[in-house]
């Protein structure tokens, strides 16, 4: 029994226990309780089997065990008058975990984890970047680091926009949970990146599942999450400084975190960040990407206050963005589109600056999130979220008249969202939640812009309701869940009369779950989850009308759609061979879709800029089924060797034809050396093939997919210990042979040519 | 019995508050500004474009005209084209509105402050027509507001009219009216049916 428990927490946390070695500077924490009644058992000692490394759990019977090398970890708890109890962790990241010891002499009996976060969907496939992953990737999007998941890959819009794409599914139909609130920032087109400053999450979590049960509408291909690390009660003042400075675009990244507990109040914790980006044009190969610097400025501070039965704490984060939009790709027609496509050089190719010109976005996204749960009793806990998100985007063009300040796009959507969660454990075997959210946004076009909104004046609520349940079986856990979802939306329009047209929209959805896990002695397991997931038509969808300016096409939405709904189906297996030395790990996934929303080019329209292809926003039924493999070999204690491959297919079921912009199919292998077990020096390389998208609809597109292309990347890594903090050092070369490429992904691949080289130092200060 | 009771606290807690946010969601309203109140003027818009030919010699006029008042979509443009004399010699002049507004917004102002930004192309197809500009912006180069239209002998063919935002003025041809290298984005693309009779 106890290894089926670990095991399932094993799994759980490293799907992806990519990287062998690292520096020992993980810690488990969490509380030992009383397994019959839950009461805390206070001073309990926790030691790391066969060691001397330990601690002494406080009167709450909290512990916080810190100094844990990565890799398989045997802790030993004990308490007076328990049996002690052994459980084995396999370390990648911090973990939360809660011991419950029995005051009995029997035999040796069944752990029950309580996973506090992430909170997840237990038959759903899931992967976390690695503690190496998240550092290696310091400076990246948040789409750019979820890249390293099998299955992954990103929708770019030139070099500075770029949206996850997970099994062929992006914008709208991925859900992104930064810190547990669903973001909420205009993601109305492939222009709009998800507002998000990744050094504000610690933990990065893909759920490659429909999960709409849990997280509400949207979440058709899966969700990304992102979470902080657990504040630091009862700790002293620590954090890290983060430089990152890159060459391809002459640049960088800085980043400070701070946070700290107290001995004297010893219930309350804080942290705070405060990150700067600062970029100037980016390279391709052979020319300058003008126009595509960035900056941000992003902070975040939060307070928490925590005892055993009841804790709350409030953040308040934001994040302001300025980013240019290639100037090659700011195009009047569809003469001007051919044109560019047939050069095959962007026009405008100006010398490196810092500058950003117009075509440029300015946003701003504020959260603010108060959370705090109650325990009812040992186990069973109610939690309440409320999260405010305010986002203001600004979209600058190049004007006439003067108007280049003033922007074409001025937005402002504002969002509350209240989650109540109750999680309870009526029984030994079964476990489950409860819960309701609710949102209210207010999207409002700030007057002025001389130019007729595409996104209306609207007012959403919705409210959702949702149960989910698991059951403890001998060899299997069973899980199913429910949820009923119904969403208002008025929305008002000036039409081309200029009178005001009010819309009224309700949607109303169920989704449903139902899955297992079966877990064996040897360590290999299978997820099954069968899910079904919604998403109503967003307000682009709905409403655009007119010339979609860089797009080359007139959309016109369509009032009349209906809800998207999904029915996916995913399998995930994962066997460790050759005594442990290989792991394979691989997903297969059916997606069936109805009313599948998209795009149909229905005609051609004059209009004084010449003639454009009018797109209506259509629904048809659609398929996307494809697979993720992912194996790791220790070849020895050194050399590591992984290789990642993802393919997805999409298929319109009424057309009897390929879905446009899915992913062309891709494989990644890297190796990794490292140089001894005292040692921390790491090099590594990695090459990336993606092959030319060849399952196209064909006619419909304004060029064809571009080829094939195979990029190298290569890093160097170190960590120098300074007692107890440390200093980590990376550098690392990305497109090594500066090799000429073109994602099918990438909007702006008619332009212009993916990025050139970047070499990268990465500087990591870690304190306390 | 006592985790009965427990279990049954906390059903009623958990409707109180679904209950409470129920009502907090339907009664919450934003009142501050329930609807739009000014529809936005949409202030780049050209709905008109009118070529203005005065003979050189009798002082004759002919136009040809570009129209769709309601803008992209809705109605389809009306495009007219007066036949052009043989051998006879232009002034020819661009005049762009913008007639969703009252009275009409005489966009080629716009273009004729920004003249540095801005220029006309005549691509002319088969018939016996050539355009050279007659008009230059403060670097000495052509802008098309103002040009001289050449007729040769009768022939029947097209001309496109084209304007650029930003292009490159500089680049290979582009003061010479070629807008092969011209770059910039296109803000006006008009196809006009040229009768030379």
């Amino acid at each position: 029994m106890l290894s089926r428990a670990t095991a399932l927490l094993l799994v759980a946390l490293c799907c992806n226990a990519v990287f062998a070695q690292d520096e020992c500077l993980f810690r488990i924490s969490g509380y030992v309780l009383d397994e019959h009644d839950r009461s805390p058992l206070s001073f309990a000692g926790i030691v790391e089997a066969g060691t001397t490394h330990g601690v002494i759990a406080d009167v709450d019977g909290r512990y916080e065990l810190d100094g844990l090398c990565p890799g398989k970890v045997t802790l030993v708890v004990s308490h007076l008058g328990c049996e002690p109890d052994t459980v084995r962790f396999n370390v990648t990241k911090d973990l939360n975990y809660n011991f419950f010891l029995e005051h009995h002499h029997e035999h040796l009996k069944e752990i029950q984890v309580v996973a506090d976060k992430p909170d997840q969907v237990l038959s759903q496939d899931q992967h976390e970047l690695t503690k190496e992953q998240v550092d290696r990737s310091a400076g990246k999007s948040v789409a750019d680091m979820m890249e390293a998941i099998p299955g992954v890959s990103t929708l770019n819009t030139g070099p500075t926009i770029s949206k996850p794409v997970v099994h062929g599914m992006y914008g709208n139909r991925v859900l992104v949970l930064n810190n547990g609130i669903r973001q909420e920032d205009q993601q109305w087109g492939t222009e709009h990146a998800p507002n998000i400053d990744p050094f504000g999450g610690q933990e990065f979590l893909l759920i490659k599942g429909a999960a709409a049960v849990q997280y509400g509408s949207d979440a058709i291909g899966g969700v990304v999450i992102m979470e902080p690390a657990d504040l630091p009660f009862g700790q002293k003042v620590g954090g890290h400084t983060f430089l990152v400075g890159e060459s391809n675009g002459r640049g960088g990244t800085a980043n400070l975190m701070l946070q700290g507990g107290s001995r004297k109040w010893k219930h309350f914790a804080w942290r705070g960040t405060l990150t700067g980006k600062y970029m100037g044009d980016r390279e391709a190969p052979d020319y300058v990407l003008s126009n595509t610097g960035i900056r941000d400025l992003s902070g975040s501070a939060t307070l928490g206050y925590e005892k055993y039965q009841w804790g709350a704490n409030v953040t308040i984060s934001s994040l302001q963005t300025e980013l240019g939009i290639l100037r090659a790709a700011h195009i009047g027609n569809l003469t001007d589109l051919e044109n560019a496509i047939e050069r095959g050089e962007p026009y405008y190719i100006e010398p490196f600056t810092y500058e950003i010109n117009n075509p440029r976005q300015q946003i701003a996204h504020t959260t603010a999130r108060a959370e705090a749960f109650y325990r009812i009793n040992e186990l069973d806990q109610i939690t309440a979220l409320y999260g405010w998100q305010h986002n203001q985007r600004k979209e600058f063009d190049i004007r006439r008249g003067g108007r280049s300040d003033r922007p074409a796009v001025d937005l402002d959507l504002e969002t509350h969202t209240l989650d109540v969660t109750y999680k309870h454990f009526p029984s030994k075997r079964v476990r489950g939640k409860v819960g309701v959210s609710g949102m209210l946004q207010y999207n409002r076009n700030i007057p002025g812009t001389g130019v007729r909104p595409l996104i209306p004046f609207y007012n959403l609520w919705s409210v959702g309701v949702y149960l989910i349940e698991q059951y403890k079986l001998a060899d299997w856990e069973l899980e199913v869940g429910g949820r009923y979802d119904t969403r208002s939306m008025e929305a008002y329009k000036f039409d081309q009369n200029r009178e005001l047209v009010r819309t009224d929209l309700t949607y109303n959805n169920f989704a449903l779950t139902v899955g297992g896990v079966r877990k064996w002695e040897n360590g290999s397991e299978m997820r099954l989850n069968a899910g079904t997931a919604f998403r109503p038509p967003n307000p682009s969808e709905l409403f655009s009308e007119g010339l979609h300016h860089g797009a080359a096409g007139i959309e016109e939405g369509n009032v009349d759609l209906n809800a998207e709904n999904a029915l996916k189906i995913t399998v995930a297996g994962s066997i460790p061979l050759f005594k442990d030395k290989v792991q394979l790990h691989g997903t297969a996934y059916f997606n069936q879709m109805a009313d599948y929303i998209y795009l149909e080019p229905t005609g051609t329209r004059l209009t004084i800029r010449g003639a454009f292809p009018v797109f209506e926003y259509k629904q048809t039924d659609a398929r996307l089924y494809g697979l993720d493999l992912q194996l790791t070999w220790n070849i020895t204690m050194k050399w590591q060797y992984e290789c990642k491959a993802a393919f997805v297919r999409g298929w319109d079921l009424d057309a009897s034809d390929w879905l446009i912009y899915m992913p062309s199919d891709r494989v990644d292998n890297s190796i990794t050396y490292t140089v001894s077990k005292n040692s921390t020096w790491k090099f590594g390389a990695a090459s990336q093939f993606v092959a030319r998208q060849v399952r196209y609809p064909r006619g419909v597109d304004f060029a064809d997919p571009p080829g094939a292309y195979h990029l190298v990347n290569v890093f160097a890594e170190t960590t120098i210990p300074f007692g107890k903090n440390y200093l980590k050092v990376s550098l690392s070369a990305d497109n090594l042979f500066d090799t000429v490429w073109r994602d099918y992904l990438d909007r702006f691949r008619y332009y212009a040519d993916g990025m050139g080289r970047n070499i990268v130092l990465r500087l990591k200060y870690s304190f306390q | 019995m006592k985790r009965l009771t427990t279990k049954t606290k906390t059903m009623k807690k958990l409707s109180f508050v679904t209950l409470a946010f129920v009502l907090l969601a339907t009664a919450c309203k934003k009142d501050d500004d329930p609807e739009p109140m000014q529809p936005e003027n949409e202030e780049e818009v050209i709905t008109t474009m009118i070529l203005t030919y005065i003979d050189q010699m009798t002082m004759a006029q002919k136009q040809m005209t570009f129209q769709d008042l309601d803008g992209d979509g809705g109605n389809a443009p009306t495009i007219t084209a007066d036949a052009l004399d043989a051998g006879a010699t232009y002034d020819l002049t661009i005049l762009l509105l913008n007639e969703t507004e009252t009275p009409a917004d005489t966009i080629s102002n716009e273009v004729a402050d920004e003249d540095d930004e801005h220029q006309f192309f005549f691509q002319v197809a088969n018939a016996n027509l050539s355009v050279d500009y007659a008009d230059m912006d403060g670097n000495g180069d052509p802008v098309g507001l103002t040009n001289v239209a050449t007729c040769g002998a009768a022939s029947t063919g097209t001309m496109t009219v084209t304007l650029r935002h930003q292009p490159n003025k500089g680049a290979a041809g582009v003061s010479d009216g070629d807008i092969m290298n011209a770059g910039g984005e296109t803000d006006i693309e008009v196809t006009f049916d040229v009768v030379v009779q």
